[in-house]
This record gives structure tokens, sequence and C-alpha cells, in this order.
């Protein structure tokens, strides 16, 4: 099976309720464009020191998704979450995050063959703008 | 598709049929989408034509498969650019230094062959993290520490043999120094091991490094004569604890006592740990808290203080001076770290202490005594690396924030080697700071200092910023040659730099009509016949593109 094909192919149960949700309109979630649809999200990472990121959490979590927040500091979440599922098999994940964690995940998730499908600027007031995003 | 340079069409197609039989079609990349991975994120050419990019990307798992790629590569003429993971961003990153080369990316050769904690040492493939070594060794419960740069994502073999550097003890600081054996499959595909290696069953492959005759390990890094596989390295064994201390000195000409004294507790191993000097009055902080001021906020400064600060010339007033006698800040201060036993540790503090205290004023401090081991959570109270723990933290740096309003796109090191004393800090500050402003380049505040990761010079590092405008860009490349050219004519060189640079640094190195790019020149030759390995890496180009490019 091709690397991207296996990507596409394991639809489990979180896979089911993201693309449930993706055909949900949000204002929390990001609307994921074109095949992206088709991939589970293994997980949905949030930015924890940020208001807007815990909605996004919180509204991930609502529809099933395994949620991790972490603090500014990827380390603990990559090391123990992300890593070893990418290391086992592609997956897509989720999250909101700010541009220097997002470029952070983007340069990681390249180790794995994957790329940002998607990603929207959300102001969080007068701080940095924060990103929701989908890497698959 | 992408083509390479010099190869056609059909060529190209019949090579890349025949590199999918031996490493699988899944691992052949050649789609726009895919080879968009290989770009350095840090491009110093962001959205301009002269980026260099891949023409296509082979992802080959085993030493035999290297093999069998270069042997169609030579057949084909195929330009190859190995990487291990390519994470070595502000010097180039992953795209090759021969734009159009095809990446052979070595991310899933990842074995961790052996953690030897009798020996303290480690073998691993190019592919390998220092979080997989890190990994590895927490979950197997081995008493060694490794070394890492920061943020810790990279290859532990990519970093060396960029020759990168780390935060904890001298000896192991200098990544490519702390090697022990390598295994090279060279251009015409034969594979040859160095060292104690080249014994058939060596019994101290990672244990002497030298073995017998010229010792070559040398020239397989920040070079294009072989891929390496394999690669040896020291580990320190788990210390019992560490300590972390500071010296702060009241007078701007206390740096230059301050330094020496440095030079021989450190050269004495009264001290071993990282170094690293700030300077409270003039704002600059020391490395390992760089990270923290970026989370935080440098610390508040009263309005006189900003404005001393910003009437010094290199750094200095006299006004200020008084300003900080007054107010209790110090111009310097040395923060010194220590692993060992604890009684070792409070020995080797007490002897810094007597040393430094030969400069006027000097007060000392200790700011965190550390019983180990510690778990990476515990180490986040900490500047991680320095306790042998890979963080990603440094991705605070760059972030928006109120202090940072505007960060840049990425950035391009610019990191001469200078001597390892306070006159040279000063006249780098001086001969840096006005070629910078002459150019039109944003390096300098008020005052740099430099890095302390190698034990007989300083890398004096300035961050020149990517911008999202193709015309400051060009302007801060063009900056960036002629500061690379200002260095040289004071005698200092770059220690590594991205391959856009390459050339005029290695141009700075020219002693007796450039001897040394001669015999780089001589060996390609010899090693590289056909100069289908990473073209261009440090100037060293085949024959066929030398002076062409």
């Amino acid at each position: 099976m091709k690397r991207r094909e296996f990507v596409f192919a394991g639809v489990t149960a979180a896979g089911t309720a993201a693309c449930a949700l993706s055909a949900v309109q949000t204002a929390t979630l990001p609307t994921v464009p074109d095949r992206a649809h088709e991939r589970p999200w293994f997980a949905v990472i949030f930015d924890e020191r940020f208001a807007p990121a815990h909605a996004f959490a919180q509204a991930a979590a609502w529809r099933g998704h395994k949620v991790f927040g972490y603090d500014g500091d990827l380390t603990a979440v990559w090391q123990r979450e992300i890593e070893p599922h990418w290391s086992r098999r592609a997956g897509a994940l989720a999250g909101m995050s700010t541009a220097p964690g997002l470029f952070c995940l983007e340069q990681l998730a390249a180790q794995h063959w994957l790329r940002v499908v998607t990603r929207s600027e959300q102001r969080a007031g007068a701080g940095a703008p924060l990103i929701s995003w989908v890497i698959a | 598709m992408r083509v390479p340079p010099n190869v056609s069409a059909a060529d190209y197609a019949k090579a890349l049929a025949e590199f999918e039989q031996v490493i699988g079609k899944d691992w052949v990349f050649t789609s726009d989408e895919d080879l968009d991975l290989y770009r350095d994120a840090f491009s110093p050419f962001l959205n301009e034509p002269e980026e260099k990019i891949a023409s296509g990307a082979l992802a080959p798992v085993s030493t035999e498969q290297v093999q069998q790629i270069v042997r169609i590569a030579n057949k084909y003429r195929i330009p190859l650019y190995p990487i291990s993971t390519g994470k070595n961003l502000g010097y180039g990153g992953s795209a090759p230094a021969y734009s159009g080369s095809v990446v052979l990316d070595l991310k899933r050769m990842n074995r961790i062959i052996e953690v030897n904690e009798q020996h303290a040492f480690a073998l691993v493939e190019p592919g390998v993290s220092y979080f997989d070594l890190y990994r590895h060794i927490q979950e197997h419960k081995l008493k060694v520490w490794i070394d890492c740069p920061d943020p810790g994502w990279g290859s532990v073999m990519g970093n060396a043999l960029d020759r990168g550097g780390g935060y904890t003890s001298a000896n192991y600081r200098n990544h490519f120094d702390s090697h022990c054996g390598m295994e090279i499959v060279l251009p015409d595909g034969e594979l040859l091991r160095t060292g104690m290696g080249a014994i058939p069953n060596a019994q101290t492959w990672q244990q002497y490094k030298s073995g017998c005759g010229p010792w070559i390990d040398g020239i397989f890094s920040q070079s294009n004569y072989g891929v390496v596989t394999k690669m040896g390295f020291w580990l320190m064994p788990e210390p019992e604890a560490f300590q972390r201390c500071t010296v702060s000195v009241p007078r701007y000409q206390d740096l230059m006592p301050l330094v020496q004294i440095l030079n021989f507790v450190e050269n004495s191993r009264i001290t071993s740990g990282f170094p690293d000097i700030e300077s409270p009055l003039l704002g600059y902080p020391p490395v390992g808290q760089v990270q923290l001021w970026n989370e935080t906020g440098p610390p508040k400064m009263s309005a006189e203080h900003l404005q001393l600060m910003a009437g010094t010339k290199l750094g200095f007033s006299p006004e200020i001076e008084a300003y900080g006698a007054r107010a209790g800040i110090p111009y310097w201060r040395l923060w010194l770290s220590f692993h060992g036993p604890e009684e070792v540790i409070q020995a080797q503090w007490h002897a810094a202490q007597r040393h430094f205290a030969r400069i006027d004023g000097a007060k000392f401090a200790i700011v965190d005594q550390v019983k180990l081991p510690v778990d990476a959570q515990q180490a986040t109270k900490y500047h991680e690396p320095e306790l042998g723990v890979p963080s990603l933290r440094a991705f605070s740096i760059g972030a928006r924030t109120p202090w940072t309003p505007t960060p840049s796109k990425g950035h391009m090191w610019f990191s001469p080697i200078i001597p390892r004393t306070g006159a040279a800090i000063i006249e780098a500050n001086r001969v840096f700071s006005e070629a910078a402003k002459s150019l039109g380049m944003p390096l300098f505040t008020t005052f740099t200092l430099p890095a302390c990761f190698w034990e007989r010079s300083f890398i004096f590092i300035l961050a020149t910023p990517v911008t999202e405008d193709p015309k400051t860009n060009r302007r801060y490349r063009e900056g960036f040659k002629k500061l690379i050219e200002v260095g040289g004519q004071h005698g200092w060189g770059e220690y590594r730099t991205a391959p856009v640079f390459q050339k005029s640094v290695m141009d700075v190195y020219s002693f007796n009509n450039h001897a040394l790019q001669r015999f780089h020149a001589t060996l390609k030759d010899a090693i590289d016949p056909n100069g289908i390995l990473s073209a261009g890496r440090y100037d060293i180009w085949p024959k066929h593109l030398r002076g062409k490019t």
C-alpha cells in the first residue's frame, strides 16, 4: 500500500467522527478542504495559554477527539503523543497554535512526509494571532 | 516533473526506474507536493526564482540501498544531495547546495545500533534524532547523557557532520570532536569504515578514534566525499549532580580578566559545563535564558537605565557604569555550570571563586543545585539541553510577543569564530556593528556577546533576518557576504554556513593562493570523479561544474 493511500484508508472510529464533524459547520473547528476530509484526525492539540484555543479544544473533545494541550512548549506533547503515533503510521493531526508552534510542527511533520493541508488565522485580541490547522 | 541539471529527461526517467527497483516506488519522490517538503524553510531566497530546490528525493532504508543508489547515480550522472534529517535551519535545511540535485534522504535509516553504558558510547544511523536517542536511553534506563543542540529535533549524526555544538560538558559539546568511528559509502558505492572499524570484527570501533595511519574522518564533515551511514559517539556518564553559579563583575574593563580567568578554569577542568556570558547592565541575555526572555519578556529597566543604554558606545559609557554601580547592576555576569559528584562540584566551585576573586568587586552566587537524574518534565525548570534533555522550547524564539512585535520569517546565522578574549569581543562588536550599520543591516542593538560552545574560541553569532520582501532579502544577502569579507580581513572565518554563502566563506580561507580549496578539489576529483555527491557543498565542485556556477 502506498504511503498516502495508507493515510486515506485508515478510517477508524475517530476518523469517522472527524468526517462527521467536518460536515458540521462550526465556528471553532477548521473547515478542511479537499481530500483532507477523508483523513482521520488521531488527535487535536491546542496552545492552552489562549482562551480561543481552549474553546477549540472543547469543541473537538465534545466531538470525540483525543485532545492534548501544551503551554507553548511542544516538547512533551511531541514526545508522548505525536511522534510515537507518526512513527507507527501516518495520520492527520489538527490543532490551534501560534505561528511558531505550527512552524515547529510543520517541520516535524515533514519528517514523516506529512504537510499542512489547511490553515486559518484567527485573531486573539491584541496578542499573537492563533492559527487553526490540519496536518495530513 | 523536475529534472536535475545536465541530465536528460530520458536518462532521469531510467534512473528513477532503477531507484524504484532498489528502494520501492513509495520512497522515490518526484511530485512538487512531496519535493516542497525539502525546501529550506529559512531560505534567504524566499519567494525568489534562485531558491535552491530538489528535483527528486530518495529515501533508502539501508546501507546496501545507499550503495546501489550511488552506483545508479554514477551510471546516469545524477547529482545527489545526502541529508540526515535536514533540520539545520539557518544553515541551509534540507535544500541542496546545487539546485536541482536529488535529495538522498536518510531519515528512514534510524536504527540505534548500540548504546553501551559501560563504555559510554552510542552507534547510530543518520536518521536517529536527539529525541530518538534520548528516548532509547530513558526507556532502557541507561545511565548516560546525550549532548544536544537547541532545538533537539535534528539528527545526532547530521549535527555532528555539520560540526554543531551542544550544552553539557566540554568533552561532549563539540559534536564532531565527540564522535568515534564512521561507516561511509564512497561515491563509487564502496563501503569504508574508519578508525578501529577498519579491522574486521573490531572490538574498539567506538573506543579509539584514529586507528592507525592517516585519520580521515574530518574530510567527511562539511564536505561531499561520501555518505556517512553509521557513526559512533561518546556519551557522558550520567552525573550525580548539576550546579549552576554566577560570577558578577561591576566594570566594563572587567570583561578582559573575566574571559581570561574563564579560559583558565575551563582549560584546567575546574569547570567544564557550558559557560555563558550576559550583561545585565546592557540588557544582553545569556544564551541559556534567551527562551525565558522570549517567553516572559526581558527584565524590567528604569527609564534612566534605558536612556543610558542607548547612549553607550561599544557598550560603554562612564555614566552607565556609574549607574550600574549605584543600582547594584553588574556590567557582566558569567554563568558557570558543573556536573559530577556534589563534593567534587563544591571543590570546583570553591576553586573557581578563588580565581575569579582576583577581579575587584566580583560577586558569586549559586543559582541552581540539582540532584540527578531528573526527568524531562523536571528539566523544564532549567535550560533543558544543559541537562542533556532535548527540547523544542526554542520555538518561543521568533514568536510574536509584545517585546518582539514583528518576528522575522527566519534567519541566516552569521557565525564567525573569534579569539576567546574580552578584547576580541569588543573588537568584533566594533568591526561588525560599523559594517552592519553601513550596510543597513539590523543586527546590533547595544552590544553583542559571543557563545561559548567551544573551549578555545568564541562564536560571535548574529541572526540575519529573512523577510517576505525579496528586495530586502537581496540587500541582506549582499550584506551578509560583505560581513564575511570584513571578518576575513580581520582574520575571522565562519565555522559553518548555509549553501548560498559557502563560496564566500571558503574564499576567506585563502592562505597561499587558496591551497586548502585546491586540495579539496584534488580530493573531489580523486574520490568522486563523476561529481555525483553534494556538488558545491562548501564550494567543493566536481570538475565539470568548477567555475561554471
